[in-house]
């Protein structure tokens, strides 16, 4: 299992340098001057050379790639063009609001899905079946952006219930806790409820189906068949041997979704204000922001790899048979 | 136990939540801003949202009074200028302290407008201090200090122009010119959004800045004209509109600077005068580009275009009773403003004709134009009205919708081969209110390109009119030889006018003295505002 978990972890730099020279082929071939940007609206020639100089911009691609590599290899991001900070810095500071978001939203979206799909899967056939999968096909194909929205006219505005804040991460000058020297913030519950929520209901739509699906599938087994035989109870027949073992594609599902959403809940951090890593992403796209760019992706392949990882080392103790492979 | 702790520890979250909200009788302003402040360096700011914030933390020798617009006294109590105008005077005020509690001086001032320009800084908005003897030399590298800078005692300041520049004030009153205590400012730190480097002589100190979550300033208590009545402001950053209505509707902001689109009827009706609007020093047009074919040398085929296109329409029906068509180059309430010019009124008949003239009849022999507009909601309405419009004359557009970059690199294309884009959409808001703001900038045959003259369009007659009048320092003078400019251009069709902005905001009720300032919403001071809480 160790050997396994480091060969993958080794794999990480070959991956991490071809995302690399994706991200920065991708970004480079954008249309769009980032110093133009840089000089303001209205900026003579001359200015928007000297930015172009200061940032190294002037330098042919090869010597710029060059660079960008050697930065790397020193684990140095770079600067923001536009805050001038360090992109490593910007990175951490927005990492917290997202992973508890991502991780919040797939814990409540297993919940649901588990949950649900359960039901379903015990239940096929009936209502319960239906509304479920009616209720999951809603959940999929609802656009994140308008359920959001929904959300908070329902729940928050005050023309709804009003009884969660519309927007915003938590109180403001609420302390924070400093990890190597940076100030984390954690969000006030209230505040996180609404973005949970909308993201792990469209999640949770394909996770109640999957497990639904895995359950059914599991349930025409031969071994769960034996296990009524020997008179085991339905709920532990159930608990024990169909669940676990229906549980791989739901978690892998779930594993994907969680790396997903470190940086890809764009449209849900837009509609609660959430101070997340999708945030800063498309504003540094619009602003030709390019080392923010780079960092943001490699920053959310290191996530997505470290998570898969995790996800393929939970199979062992999910499914004890995968471990010898 | 652990679940009595949890308990209490959501109580006490709840009750810091609603700290500072308007229940309290603490004064905090919690303003909404559409994004983090890209920077609250004053020398780099070149937009709206970190104006609003500078705008609060800084002050510079002069200032603009944010309803007439006339230059006022700041720092500096009063200023001299020579007869000839290249000498202005500065007497600055004693007892002006900045944030960590020393006295500005005339040192500091010169040092703060020395750092503007210095190539070292690359600030975007040198050219501010342009007109000042050797300032350019200084900036390209060519001279050690600029000369005409020249601090005469501790609290005098004279500033010696190359020649006389009328405008000159009005870009010294630029939040860009702010004054700043070179002790901390000389050595930027790792956070440049740090509160112990942001120190100003302004009428808020930063107190704390969360990355895309909010920013706190507090009323420095030492502010030179008196500590304002806002104890605290809490800028917001929430980008969503609808999220922004509903955050205002609930309670959560005081002043919600910007409306989503499509809301505005209702918000009439429903919130009644908390929605305000008044016109806004800013232009929204269509520019042509005056070197490329079909529009270089045919001013009938752009006068066409003009009379084709219902501004009325657009103003009254797409942007709901907001805007107001424009009829020229300066908006209404800049120095100069010409209300007798009557633009071009919808009249399709004319149009006609002048298609006739232009030598394209009912549009045959006009090959496809492509219009290129940024993305945007607004915009996208806006071409596709003008697409419509101009199909009744038989002129057919093609819609390009470009990122704000590309859409730059598309028109800016422009200088370089002519060819790229004929037809794009521009908009522009006034930094200082003088018309040469406007006309020397937009329009002036050496501003072609990045630099404010993206239509390429060039009129000698017009460019002699601008140079004369800028060089005229005393406005009853300067505004006759604008207004013939500003004729000439409107003559000759020099871009699609469409309209002139007009700002908007809902204000809660009971915020009081908030300023509608036509230069925009970081014009406004906010240290005069107060919360009639009871």
């Amino acid at each position: 299992m160790i050997t396994y978990a480091l060969r993958r972890l080794l794999l990480l730099g070959p991956v991490l340098l071809v995302v690399a020279t994706v991200a920065w082929l991708a970004v480079f071939v954008l249309p769009g001057d980032p110093a133009r940007l840089l000089a303001g609206q209205t900026a003579d020639p001359e200015v928007i050379a000297r930015v172009r100089a200061d940032w190294g911009l002037d330098a042919p691609p090869w010597v710029q790639y060059g660079q960008y590599l050697s930065r790397l290899a020193h684990l140095d991001l770079g600067r923001s063009y536009v805050d001038r900070r360090p992109v490593t810095t910007i990175l951490l500071e927005h990492l917290p609001a997202s992973l508890v978001l991502a991780i919040s939203a797939v814990t409540l979206a297993l919940l649901m899905g588990l949950v649900c799909g359960t039901l379903a899967a015990l239940h096929r056939g009936t209502w319960i079946d239906a509304t479920v999968l009616g209720g999951s096909l809603l959940g999929l194909s609802t656009p994140v952006f308008w359920l959001g929205l929904m959300l908070v006219l329902a729940l928050a505005s005050s023309r709804g219930l009003g009884w969660f804040p519309v927007s915003g991460y938590g109180p403001v000058g609420a302390p924070s806790f400093h990890l190597a020297g940076l100030p984390i913030r954690l969000p006030s519950p209230a505040n996180l409820i609404l973005p949970a929520l909308t993201l792990a209901l469209v999640s949770a739509g394909s996770l109640a189906r999957m497990t639904r699906s895995a359950i059914l599938d599991v349930l025409r087994q031969d071994y769960i068949r034996a296990a009524r035989g020997r008179g085991l109870s339905a709920w532990r027949v159930l608990g024990r041997h169909a669940l676990r073992n229906a549980l791989i594609p739901v978690v892998t599902f779930a594993g994907l979704d969680l790396a997903a959403l470190v940086g890809g809940a764009i449209a849900t951090e837009s509609v609660f204000a959430w101070p997340g890593l999708g945030k800063i992403v498309v504003r540094a796209i619009h602003a030709r922001d390019l080392p923010l760019v780079e960092g943001s992706i490699l920053a959310m392949t290191t996530g997505f790899v470290l998570v898969t990882l995790l996800v393929d080392l939970s199979y062992g103790w999910i499914d004890p048979r995968t471990r010898t492979h | 136990m652990m679940w009595r702790r949890t308990l209490a520890l959501l109580i006490l979250a709840a009750t810091a939540a609603c700290a500072g909200s308007a229940g309290t009788t603490e004064q905090t302003l919690r303003f909404r801003l559409r994004e983090d402040p890209p920077t609250i360096d004053p020398a780099f700011v070149t937009d709206q949202v970190s104006a609003t914030v500078v705008r609060r933390l800084h002050a510079g020798l002069v200032d603009f009074d944010p309803e007439t617009l006339e230059i006022v006294p700041r720092v500096a109590e009063r200023w001299d200028i020579s007869d000839d105008g290249t000498i202005y005077t500065f007497h600055l005020r004693k007892g002006v302290l900045f944030h960590n509690g020393r006295e500005v001086t005339a040192e500091d001032a010169a040092w703060s407008l020395r750092r503007l320009v210095d190539p070292a800084t690359h600030s975007q908005r040198a050219w501010i201090l342009s007109p000042v003897r050797g300032a350019t030399a200084f900036r390209e590298g060519q001279a050690q200090d600029v000369e005409g800078i020249i601090v005469e005692d501790p609290f005098t300041l004279r500033l010696e122009l190359e020649q006389a520049y009328a405008p000159f004030l009005g870009q010294l009153a630029m939040e860009n010119a702010a004054i700043l205590p070179r002790e901390t400012w000389g050595s930027p730190p790792a956070d440049p959004g740090s509160p112990d480097y942001n120190i100003g002589c302004g009428p808020f100190h930063l107190v704390e800045w969360v990355h895309s979550n909010y920013m706190t300033v507090a009323a420095f208590d030492d502010y030179y004209a008196g500590r304002p009545t806002l104890d605290r402001i809490i800028f917001r950053f929430i980008g969503n509109l609808s999220t922004s209505l509903e955050e205002y509707r609930a309670g959560g902001l005081d002043i919600l600077d910007e409306i989503v689109s499509g809301q505005r009827h209702a918000l009439r009706e429903q919130l009644g005068d908390e929605l305000r609007q008044w016109p806004q020093m800013a232009a929204y047009f269509f520019g042509f580009n005056h070197q490329v074919a079909p529009f270089k040398g045919n001013r009938a085929l752009r006068q066409a275009i003009n009379y084709a296109v219902d501004k009325e329409y657009i103003c009254r029906v797409l942007q709901e009773g907001k805007d107001i068509p424009q009829t020229g180059i300066l908006p209404p309430g800049i120095p100069g403003y010409n209300p007798d010019l009557k633009g071009y009124p919808h009249n399709l008949k004319k149009a006609k004709e002048l298609m006739i003239e232009a030598g394209y009849p009912g549009g045959e022999g006009l090959p496809e134009i492509p219009m290129l507009y940024n993305t945007s909601e607004n915009h996208q309405r806006i071409a596709t009205q003008i697409q419509s419009d101009l199909a009744k004359i038989g002129v057919r557009v093609s819609l390009r919708n470009l990122d704000w970059a590309s859409f730059l690199h598309a028109v800016e294309g422009n200088t370089k081969d002519h060819s790229e884009t004929p037809f794009f959409r521009l908009g522009w808001f006034a930094d200082y209110p003088d018309p040469d703001n406007f006309l020397y900038v937009l329009l002036h045959s050496d501003n072609w390109g990045p630099a404010g003259n993206n239509s390429l369009y060039s009129n000698p007659e017009f460019d002699r009119l601008v140079d004369e009048a800028r060089s005229l320092t005393d406005m009853k003078d300067r505004i006759p030889l604008y207004r013939q400019a500003e004729k000439l251009a409107v003559e000759d069709a020099a871009w699609l006018f469409l309209y002139f902005y007009e700002d908007e905001a809902l204000v809660k009720p009971y915020v009081r003295n908030f300023v509608l300032s036509p230069m925009g919403d970081q014009m406004a001071p906010l240290e005069n505002i107060t919360l009639d809480l009871h």
